[in-house]
């Protein structure tokens, strides 16, 4: 109730000065606007790249045997273990699925160029629904009804080649006894991961065909794709207890991810940085103003006998209020402009390492409201406090005879 | 025999300036009793709101003693000093200032229950008095007027209700005509003179118009910084 009267007093202050707060609100709503548009666009490409690149084949975990992501000879994990290990993870409710892959190095030929690839092979009908992100662009994608040995390969792989989508191709690799062995295989379909390395040596035949060209049933990797990325830590805990095998999260396997996020990172943390600082000094300039006009008012409540703090803490509130509805009209704004861009799909240009492009997409991130609202509350308030502290430093009479 | 309601004894004040020294004050003593009405005349500089103003609690003597309805004035800045002035201001010290001092984003009404926040009315309350004050100084139908929709004299009638609004017992005012025309001086100054009366609140003036001093029935001349006559024509203190 005490509390009321004041803010009560604040807001009347407020909404009479009507230009002024407009101007100080005006600057505090386009800043969080700003900080919330900036914040659902890192959120969106931190999770853009992060699901396009789980989604994209890396899966959340990947299982090799003991040491098998450090060492390249390493034994590879024997179909009676993987199977152990399939009915182990499917028994888990975090877990959607689990493929094996078959990975090799060699040599495509299509009889004029020869290129080296690297190849997998994989569980066709597993393998669609974990590389939902690597579209088609010419031919199909592997089927579980394709009669004799097909291949998905990469786009630039092809054009390397010079083959299409129909043309047979030979490819070649060292057995699991080191002997050599090679295929043919027809060309279904030709894939685009959007990273050109990868597309340039991209190879993807069944686990059957790999299986005859390896000349071994092993398993080199089990990928297990979860509902949730966030229950990734959770699974790979549990199976670290295993020593005969090793554990990678999709973020060990893709580094980048770190790299990425860190810059991303510090360049919208200082980008939001400059804008508070702005916000900050603008409406503190204009509270300055604005409040230099009021010493006069600051000295004939003193001379009620007001306190300073309490003039002081009058004219804060007045910050205080400001930055919340200033925040409060610019997250509004804010999402509503957030709605607008996700729904008219702006094309972006490709990403570093990338040739595809993408929709700008922005998230909602749902704590940055709070954080944001918070933020300008205390900017808002620090810019009123700063200028109130000043104008009531002069005494009473000073104050008083202002104008 | 009860204690006068603001006794000062060897008030003193001086204000440098560049490398002159002014004596605003040098040895003010002064009495007044309860539902008094009196007034500081003097030339301009004379040292008549830097009187008030020290009664008045806004400002520091250097020298002398000020003691308010029993209570003697601690002028030092400590917080408990600085606490038991606006504890005297708030609960017995009304002002009228030259300028009115209204708060042009508030209305009258507004304006007149600002002095009551420090009190635990209910808004209800606050605002009953403040109408109630206002209407008493003939703005009844003015409530909700800002300051700069109401004419000089009818702000300055706000600003006198709002320096009533909580019955202090005395009210000081630094030349509350200066601004007015002749019409609304008189009926200021005929207002203020009723107020004295039915509220017997003390009124301490300052002012070189001779409208208001030929109403008020005390007068003390200040001239550099010493008060030199006292006309007081009827009852003695």
């Amino acid at each position: 109730m005490t509390i009321n009267k004041w803010l009560a007093l604040s807001w009347l202050n407020l909404i009479r000065n009507g230009r002024r707060s407009l101007i100080s609100g005006g600057v505090i709503a386009f800043g969080s606007a700003a900080l919330l548009l900036s914040i659902g666009y890192v959120s969106a490409t931190f999770e853009g790249l992060r699901e396009s690149t789980i989604q994209g084949g890396l899966g959340h975990l990947q299982i090799a045997a003991h040491n098998g992501f450090d060492d390249p000879r390493a034994e590879a994990i024997s179909a009676a273990q993987a199977q152990q290990l399939e009915q182990q993870l499917q028994a888990m409710p975090e877990v959607r699925l689990t493929t094996r892959r078959i990975l090799f190095e060699g040599l495509a030929s299509s009889g004029d160029v020869t290129i080296a690839v690297m190849g997998r092979g994989v569980d066709i009908d597993q393998e669609r629904k974990i590389s939902l992100f690597t579209p088609i662009v010419e031919g199909r994608n592997l089927s579980g009804q394709d009669s004799g040995w097909q291949a998905v390969i990469g786009d630039r792989l092809a054009r390397n080649l010079g083959v299409s989508v129909g043309d047979s191709l030979t490819l070649l690799t060292n057995t699991r006894y080191q002997g050599i062995n090679a295929i043919d295989v027809t060309i279904k379909g030709i894939n685009r991961s959007g990273i050109p390395e990868l597309d340039e040596r991209s190879v993807m035949i069944s686990l059957a065909a790999a299986s005859l060209l390896t000349d071994s049933d092993q398993v080199s990797r089990l990928v297990v794709g979860l509902y949730e990325t966030a229950n990734t830590d959770l699974i790979a805990d549990r199976l670290q207890a295993d020593t005969s095998i090793s554990v990678q999260r999709w973020i060990d396997l893709f580094p980048f991810y770190g790299a990425v996020v860190n810059l991303y990172h510090s360049i919208f943390g200082m980008m939001g940085g400059i804008i508070l600082v702005v916000v900050f000094l603008s409406v503190s300039n204009s509270m300055l103003m604005a409040f230099m006009e009021r010493v006069n008012e600051s000295g004939t409540l003193r001379a009620f006998g007001f306190s300073r703090g309490r003039v002081i803490g009058l004219f804060s509130a007045e910050g205080w209020l400001l930055g919340a509805l200033g925040a409060s009209a610019g997250l509004e704004i804010g999402l509503l402009l957030m709605l607008l861009i996700n729904q008219a799909s702006i094309p972006m240009p490709p990403p570093p390492g990338r040739s595809v492009g993408y929709p700008l997409v922005l998230n909602v991130e749902v704590l940055a409201v709070p954080a944001i609202l918070a933020a300008m509350m205390l900017c808002g308030t620090l810019a009123a406090w700063l200028p109130a502290r000043r104008m009531t430093a002069m005494t009473i009479t000073a104050a008083l005879n202002h104008y | 025999m009860n204690s006068p309601l603001l006794q000062a004894s060897g008030l003193r004040k001086h204000f440098d300036q560049g490398d002159n020294r002014i004596d605003a004050l040098q040895g003010i003593d002064l009495c007044l009793e309860a539902g008094a009405m009196v007034a500081i005349t003097g030339h301009s500089g004379s040292g008549k709101s830097t009187l008030l103003n020290i009664i008045g609690t806004l400002e520091t003597p250097d020298a002398g003693e000020l003691v308010l309805w029993g209570n003697p004035v601690r002028w030092s800045n400590r917080s408990a000093d600085v606490r038991q002035r606006e504890q005297l201001r708030e609960q017995g010290l009304g002002f009228i200032f030259q300028n009115f001092n209204l708060n042009p984003a508030l209305t009258a009404l507004e304006n007149v229950s600002l002095p009551l926040l420090l009190g635990n009315d209910s808004r209800r309350q606050r605002e009953q008095k403040a109408a109630a004050m206002l209407e008493r100084v003939g703005l009844g139908e003015r409530l909700h007027h800002r300051p700069g929709q109401l004419s000089g004299g009818q702000q300055q009638r706000v600003a006198v209700a709002r320096a009533l609004v909580r019955q202090p017992r005395l009210l000081l005012a630094d030349e509350p005509t200066a601004n007015l025309d002749s019409q609304s001086t008189s009926l200021l100054l005929e207002l203020l003179a009723q107020l004295n009366r039915d509220l017997g609140t003390a009124m301490l003036f300052s002012s070189h118009d001779e409208r208001l001093l030929a109403t008020v029935p005390r007068q003390y001349h200040l001239q550099d910084g010493r008060i030199q006559t006292c006309h007081q024509p009827e009852t003695s203190a």
